[in-house]
Formats: C-alpha cells, sequence, structure tokens
C-alpha cells in the first residue's frame, strides 16, 4: 500500500487554522477575561474580517482536504463573531436575560444560515438517538449541572423577581446552551474534526472553554471545560447533537435554577481547592483521552 | 450564566449610557458590518458562487441585530 501524497496546500492550511484558533483563545484569555474589552472587540472584529476573506477561494480547484480545512476556516469566523455582536448589543436598562436570548436568537439564526455552506447538515443538529453516546452526555450535562451549582455557578434569577423575568431567564438558558451546542459542537467541532481528526475537536473544546474564563472561579471554569469535552465525546462517537443538546440544556437549567431551589440557594457542601480542581483536571483528562468504545458513527 | 455574553461583557456594556455604549462597543459592529455587505454585493456582481455570499450574509445577521436595535433604541430615545 503507497501512502497518501503529501498536499502542501492542505497543510499550510492546516496551520493557518491552528494559528487563527490559537489567537481567538489568545483574545479570550488576555482581553476579554482581564476587562480590556474595546480592544478584545476591535481585535475580534479584525479576525471575522480576516478569517471570513481567508475562506473565500474558490474550493472547486482544491483538494478535499484542503476544501476541509476552509471550510473549518470558515466555521472559526462564529468565534470572533460572538463578542463582536455580544459587546454591540444595547443592553443598558435591560436584563441579563434579554442581552443572553438576543445574542442567543440572532446566533442561532447565523448558523442554521451558516452550516450548509461548511459542509454540515441541519437535520444532525436535532438527531437524538437511544444509544450510549447521547445518554453519556445527557447523563454527564445533569451531573454537571450539580458540580457546577457547588462550585459557584450563580442562579438564574433573584428572590423576589417577578414570574416574567423568571420565565425570561429561564428561556435565555435553554435558548443559550442550545445554541452553544449548534455552534460549538454542530458546526465548529465537526468542521474541525473534518480536517484535523481528533486535535480538531480538541481545538474545538478548547475555544468553548475559553468563552468561560472569566466564570469568576477556576473550578468553575473547569467544570464547563469538562463539559465540553463531555459533550465533544457524544457528538464524536455518534455525529449527532442530540444527546449534547438536552445535557447542555440540563446543565444550565440544573446549576441556575433547580439545585439553587432544591437548597434554598445554599451550596451543600464545601469545595475545598485546590483539591477540587485538581480532581476536575483529572477528569478533564481522562474524558479527552481514555477510549470509551462508544462509538454508534455510521461509517 | 452563559459563554455567549459573560457577566464582564454584560457589566461593562450595563455600567454605560446607551450613547456611550452606542459610540464604543456600537461602532465596531456597524463597520464591520458595512464591509460585509459591501463585500457580499461586490461577491454578487462578480457572480461568485452562492456559497460565498451565504457565508457573509450569515456572519451578517448578528452584527445588523446589533446595530439594528442600537439604531432603534437611540432613535426612541428621541421622542418625547
Amino acid at each position: 500500500m503507497t501512502a497518501a501524497a503529501p498536499d502542501p496546500q492542505a497543510r499550510a492550511q492546516l496551520a493557518l487554522l491552528g494559528v487563527l484558533a490559537s489567537a481567538v483563545v489568545a483574545v479570550e484569555a488576555c482581553l476579554v477575561a482581564p476587562g480590556h474589552l474595546l480592544a478584545a472587540q476591535i481585535v475580534d472584529g479584525v479576525l471575522v474580517m480576516v478569517i471570513v476573506n481567508l475562506a473565500m477561494r474558490d474550493r472547486s480547484r482544491m483538494s478535499k482536504r484542503a476544501a476541509r480545512t476552509l471550510a473549518a476556516l470558515r466555521a472559526l469566523a462564529l468565534v470572533p463573531l460572538i463578542r463582536v455582536a455580544g459587546m454591540g448589543l444595547p443592553i443598558k436598562d435591560r436584563s441579563d436575560a434579554f442581552g443572553v436570548l438576543t445574542i442567543a436568537l440572532a446566533l442561532g439564526v447565523a448558523v442554521l444560515v451558516l452550516a450548509p455552506t461548511v459542509g454540515i447538515s441541519r437535520r444532525r443538529f436535532v438527531t437524538l438517538r437511544m444509544t450510549v453516546p447521547h445518554l453519556y452526555a445527557v447523563v454527564g450535562g445533569a451531573a454537571l449541572g450539580f458540580v457546577a451549582f457547588l462550585t459557584g455557578a450563580p442562579a438564574l434569577w433573584t428572590d423576589g423577581d417577578a414570574s416574567d423575568a423568571v420565565a425570561l431567564a429561564l428561556a435565555a438558558a435553554v435558548c443559550a446552551a442550545i445554541v452553544e451546542e449548534v455552534v460549538f459542537r454542530g458546526v465548529l467541532q465537526l468542521t474541525f474534526e473534518r480536517a484535523a481528526g481528533a486535535l480538531g475537536a480538541f481545538g474545538a473544546t478548547a475555544i468553548f472553554a475559553a468563552l468561560y474564563l472569566d466564570a469568576g472561579s477556576v473550578a468553575l471554569v473547569l467544570t464547563y471545560a469538562l463539559a465540553g469535552f463531555v459533550f465533544a465525546r457524544s457528538v464524536s462517537r455518534s455525529g449527532a447533537l442530540g444527546g449534547a443538546v438536552i445535557g447542555h440544556v440540563l446543565l444550565a437549567v440544573g446549576a441556575g435554577a433547580l439545585w439553587p431551589i432544591a437548597f434554598d440557594r445554599t451550596v451543600p457542601v464545601d469545595l475545598h481547592e485546590p483539591y477540587t480542581s485538581i480532581l476536575l483536571t483529572a477528569a478533564i483528562g481522562a474524558v479527552a483521552t481514555i477510549p470509551h468504545g462508544l462509538s454508534d458513527r455510521q461509517p | 450564566m452563559s459563554g455567549l455574553l459573560p457577566d464582564v461583557i454584560r457589566e461593562a456594556i450595563q455600567s454605560r449610557t446607551l450613547y456611550a455604549a452606542s459610540e464604543s462597543f456600537g461602532v465596531v459592529p456597524l463597520v464591520l458590518v458595512i464591509v460585509l455587505l459591501l463585500e457580499a454585493e461586490a461577491l454578487r456582481v462578480m457572480h461568485r458562487g452562492r456559497a460565498h455570499t451565504a457565508a457573509l450574509e450569515a456572519i451578517a445577521i448578528p452584527l445588523l441585530v446589533a446595530v439594528g436595535l442600537t439604531v432603534v433604541l437611540r432613535v426612541t430615545e428621541l421622542l418625547p
């Protein structure tokens, strides 16, 4: 058997994808988390323009592998776009939930329009099978909702809020969870995986985790990173999003509504640092590296 | 909490007036959406692939929502 001929064009594009994905993570870590927001927004705006225009080349004249990398590049534009549009929202006197719901709905429409142009079928977003990878994501999301509550995730509403504010907060949390899954697992991970295999899935999850860098505590950031790896594993194994979407909704609603109500907004267990963070890091390592043999993906 | 609009961003926007926020954070989406729509129009005129213009239009949607909301709220502030 002969080895496949090297494709310099695909290799160069893959390196470019890696550089730009790292740049997106760096913006989150160096500018957004410390609060240099206008600088972050300008850099993200430049990244959107650069990425979109790099991905404009005619794909009919390039190899299949190069075309896949170009599709991944186009999908990557969604991440800096989240920041540019989010910071541009005029939410001065409106609730936090209004802002989250607005950006989630706008981004959701954008992803549905973009998906076919990067070779992703919209049917994948709603496919749910009663198989092990999907159940793994659902159970993982529910359990991590409790862990997020223990590690300090804020409640979705405060005592004394009107019922319409509670309903808006719940709707925003559910919509945001669904849209995050569609963006990060549905479009970003699937296109990255096609371009770079398992490393691509790891990269997409790292970008997802970077969006939570200002979550408040190290343990909470690691909890969301762990959730990202659990959902990524489910999508990698099944090729569909149903389980990950339900798992993420359970995580968001559990951490922000169900567990705070059940425990009267008081964390029942005092988790000690740095042991919690070490344990969560070990769990991330286990989920990211240990093969589970759960695949039900169609060949 | 959501990664789409984290606390640090919400607090920064809510600590400014509508005018101050739209004259700083609001300018970047406005410039970007104008450039993207001009580029989409140029591609359409040059008969480039439908996928290219669809991608540009998809990217422009959230920016249009942000810019549209800003314009509407600034206009309603002028009304008595």
